[in-house]
């Protein structure tokens, strides 16, 4: 019997811009991110440098499955590079 | 100016169009456009996420003494810090990156470093660590130590880190949403209660 992969829909919010990639939900999260950041030509920096992030800012393991994460169909997800702070260890 | 005024005016419009077409993102996050805004400033405010979390000693349980005195928080829902205005300076934009400033949203005047919010950022091997910083050298102002806001690749610390190197992957969408993880999403001002008085301390969500 063959095996039915799901496919889905995700939008990546890139420097406001909404890249919608449709991908089976098997793979690990970072190839569909490897695509976006290919369609919007982000391509100068790292993927390493680059985050991906919920509506609620949590960040995303990219190196699990997109099934592992229940995304529904067209659900948004911001990608983002890391915030790049200098500064100085915080003393309460 | 060092740019063309109608290349940075149309940058400014760019950006400006890309936030209205965001403002559902943005607002979710406690962050609006504000009408403040004119070439070449662009003015947002952000509100406060997380209530003010008051900690005090409990001793006893209803009528049950406990054995040692357990230390517990209770987060004040009508309570949080101030919302405050972030006005982004786009003249020479996007040779330049936006300059940052934080404003009182009810005078328009700039906030004191003693009295205004602490912005907090959070890595797994490094902690917390502070990145609203007093003093600027050039501007002598509180700024924000994060890539992609002008003061920090201005800051002599930061020389080789520039922002040309990142400017194709940035944006100012992009910079907003590093605004506000640091100033909104993370930080959390708290209040210990203790025989001695109250002590008010900043403290970041542990939030890769």
């Amino acid at each position: 019997m063959a095996h039915t992969e799901q496919k889905i829909t995700l939008a990546f919010i890139i420097n406001g811009a909404s890249f919608a990639v449709e991908t089976n939900t098997n793979p690990p999260l970072k190839e569909a991110v490897a695509r976006a950041l290919a369609e919007s030509g982000n391509t100068g920096r790292p993927a390493s440098e680059w985050q991906v992030r919920d509506e609620s800012g949590n960040l995303l393991d990219v190196n699990r499955k997109i099934s592992d994460f229940g995304f529904l169909n067209g659900t948004k997800l911001y990608l983002n590079l890391a915030v790049g702070a200098g500064g100085a260890k915080h003393r309460p | 100016m060092r740019i063309d005024p109608k290349v940075n005016r149309s940058k400014y419009d760019r950006e400006l169009s890309r936030l209205q077409e965001r403002r559902a993102d943005l607002e979710r996050r406690g962050v609006y456009l504000l009408g403040s805004s004119a070439y070449p400033l662009l003015d947002l405010l952000f509100v406060a996420h997380h209530p003010l979390r008051i900690w005090t000693t409990q001793l006893r349980q209803g009528n049950l003494f406990l054995g040692a005195p357990v230390l517990v928080a209770q987060d004040i829902e009508a309570l949080a810090p101030s919302a405050f205005t972030a006005r982004f300076d786009l003249s020479d934009y996007d040779l330049e990156p936006p300059s940052l400033v934080f404003l009182n949203p009810w005078t328009g005047t700039p906030l004191s470093f003693n009295t205004m919010f602490r912005a907090l950022e959070y890595n797994v091997g490094r902690g917390p660590h502070e990145v609203l910083i007093a003093d600027h050298p050039l501007t002598h102002m509180p700024f924000l130590c994060v890539r992609g806001i002008r003061e920090y690749h201005s800051h002599p610390q930061h020389s080789g880190d520039e922002w040309l190197l990142y400017r194709p992957s940035m944006n100012l969408f992009s910079i907003i949403l590093s605004v506000w993880r640091v100033c909104v999403d993370l930080p959390s001002l708290q209040c210990s209660i203790t025989e001695s008085g109250c002590q008010f301390t900043w403290a970041a969500e542990e939030k890769p």
